[in-house]
């Protein structure tokens, strides 16, 4: 059973902090997931454990494991068994979707393996199926032309052939209709195993109404100030995040920052109290 | 087996060695070489050396479907022009592979004229070395006429090319497609100016154009500069340039994905040459490209 842990982790971009100290730990079989209003570090949480070189570390650890994966690159964390469905995946012409998964599940393979090609063209269209992609979707250009919906289940169609043990699912609602949701929720829950352990970061309840999340961390201001089950699920549903800023006494104003603009050549970031 | 042998084994192909034409079936009329109707007779070009002062005149008749191959092996001590007139209904496909390396620019000037519904389909494989310099004129007389011209162009070392591409929309209903995609290594420059014209009373006429371009090493460059010149409101007109290294962000996702750095750069590299390769038929001749190709880009670090 794999185990993901990551402790007292503080990173930075350009001398900005993002994560203040995050601590969290997946196991195989859970299913997490991480709630917060926007840009408190949920998809950088994300992007730093997968390896982003944007982000520099400034202190703390991630563990796959048991083992450090802070020296690893994006694609030996990858191969470790780390995956990230992304919010935005890229378009690649003239690269066909097929070859590209084949590409990825074929980095895995050991020196002395190859892959059963026909066996797994019948993986791929019975996932492509599954999740509605269509008949042509083997020999479509990755997600170029794909609509926003269909980028997300591409995602997930790529998780299902990779078959990795963690998992960061970033925003996957974002897109998806709600038909298009409750097929993605269906279809990552019968993906559930001891051997995968799910991190899903969303801002809404809907996707976990199809996806049940055993855990449920809020995130402001790049830490995990709350944990605990559904129940925290309900209450963001109904009353947001201000409650809980009020009871961990998190300093509001500082996180409605006003941007203005002053003409064409000028911008200023207003602090509470400035005068316009 | 060189690729002047794999093109010149097919029996019917033309070779222009020098101001020498060797053509196996057809000969030269005033009219130029005459295809006609009938069944599918593709033909591949060879220009070993161009050192000929008049053009190259192919004439299409009415409802020729044909497919060209031309390759340009050697050099061209005269500039090589070529004219093709494809009649109604005329449909041509053409891959150009330029896989000349020359101490001398090489100058090549296509001029195509097309009448009603016929249809033109170019794919290029530009792989000189050396400084090139073309020119490529579209006139989309008839109307209905179409002309889809896609181009993989590899450049390194102190290769330097120089394009201009030119569409003339001069009938309504009219359809262009112009599409670069550019591979710049090492100190190589590649300049293409591509420019789309609908004169006013074209109306229901598309004419688009985009360049895409990678650039491997801090010295190479690619310049796409397109312009539109649409002087008629009911058309579809639109133009697009994405050009730069590989992003951090694309290679995040593709290395998210288990592939390595030269494997995700590869990856994208094999997106601009596949289609390309496709294109060509000959299964021979395309693996001989494409190994034309893996030399090429080898000092973009990713072969």
């Amino acid at each position: 059973m794999a185990i993901l842990e990551i402790r007292n982790l503080v990173a930075s971009i350009e001398g900005q902090r993002i994560l203040n100290g995050v601590d969290l730990v997946v196991r195989g079989g859970e299913t997490h997931a991480i709630m917060g209003p926007n840009g408190t570090g949920k998809s950088t949480l994300a992007a730093i454990v997968m390896g982003h070189p944007r982000y520099r570390i400034e202190a703390g650890d991630i563990l796959l494991d048991g083992e450090s994966i802070l020296d690893l690159k994006v694609d030996q964390r990858s191969r470790k068994g780390l995956f990230l469905a992304m919010q935005n995946p890229i378009e690649v012409p003239g690269v066909t979707n097929f070859d590209f998964v084949k590409t990825a599940v074929s980095a895995r393979l050991q020196a002395d393996e190859h892959l059963r090609i026909g066996k797994f063209i019948l993986r791929f269209e019975a996932a492509a199926k599954a999740l509605n992609m269509g008949e042509g979707l083997s020999h479509r250009f990755l997600n170029q032309g794909f609509s926003g919906g269909e980028k997300k289940r591409n995602e997930i169609l790529q998780m299902s052939l990779i078959n990795p043990k963690i998992a960061f699912l970033d925003e996957i609602d974002s897109g998806l209709d709600v038909d298009a949701l409750k097929l993605v929720g269906e279809y990552v829950t019968n993906m559930k195993s001891p051997e995968l352990g799910l991190i899903l970061i969303t801002h809404y309840e809907r996707l976990l109404d199809y996806l049940t999340a055993d855990h449920v961390h809020i995130m402001i201001k790049g830490r995990i100030v709350k944990s605990g089950g559904a129940e925290l699920i309900r209450k963001i549903d109904t009353e947001g995040y201000d409650w809980l800023k009020a009871e961990l006494g998190i300093d509001e104003l500082e996180e409605q920052k006003i941007q203005y603009s002053l003409g064409s050549c000028a911008a200023k970031t207003l602090s509470p109290g400035d005068k316009l | 087996m060189t690729l002047a042998d794999l093109a010149s084994r097919s029996d019917n192909a033309l070779i222009l060695d020098h101001d020498n034409v060797a053509y196996s079936r057809l000969e030269e009329t005033a009219d130029g070489y005459v295809f006609s109707a009938g069944a599918d007779h593709p033909l591949n070009i060879i220009v070993v050396a161009a050192d000929r002062l008049e053009p190259l005149v192919f004439r299409f008749r009415n409802k020729t479907l044909t497919t060209l191959r031309l390759i340009i092996l050697e050099e061209a001590i005269q500039p090589l022009r070529l004219a093709f007139e494809l009649e109604e209904d005329a449909s041509v496909k053409m891959t150009q592979a330029f896989l000349s390396h020359a101490k001398t620019p090489l100058k090549v000037t296509l001029t195509a004229n097309l009448q009603d519904r016929a249809k033109l389909r170019i794919d290029d494989c530009i792989l000189h070395e050396g400084r090139l310099e073309l020119t490529d004129i579209y006139q989309l007389q008839g109307e209905g006429a179409n002309i889809y011209h896609r181009t993989l162009q590899i450049g390194a070392g102190l290769d330097s090319t120089s394009r201009h591409q030119a569409v003339r929309h001069l009938a309504k209903s009219t359809v262009s497609e112009l599409e670069n995609y550019l591979i710049a290594v090492d100190g190589a420059k590649l300049k293409y100016d591509v420019e789309g014209a609908i004169a006013k009373g074209h109306s229901a006429s598309a004419c688009t154009q985009f360049n895409r371009g990678l650039i491997f090493g801090e010295h190479a460059e690619i310049e796409a500069d397109p312009k539109l010149l649409i002087d008629e409101y009911d058309v579809i007109a639109a133009h697009g340039a994405a050009i730069g290294q590989v992003n951090e962000d694309e290679l995040f996702y593709l290395q998210s994905r288990g592939l390595s750095e030269s494997e995700a750069k590869r990856l994208i590299v094999s997106g601009y040459v596949g289609p390309l390769l496709d294109a060509v038929g000959d299964p021979d001749i395309a693996a001989g490209i494409a190994t034309l190709i893996e030399a090429k880009i080898k000092g973009a670090g990713i072969v």
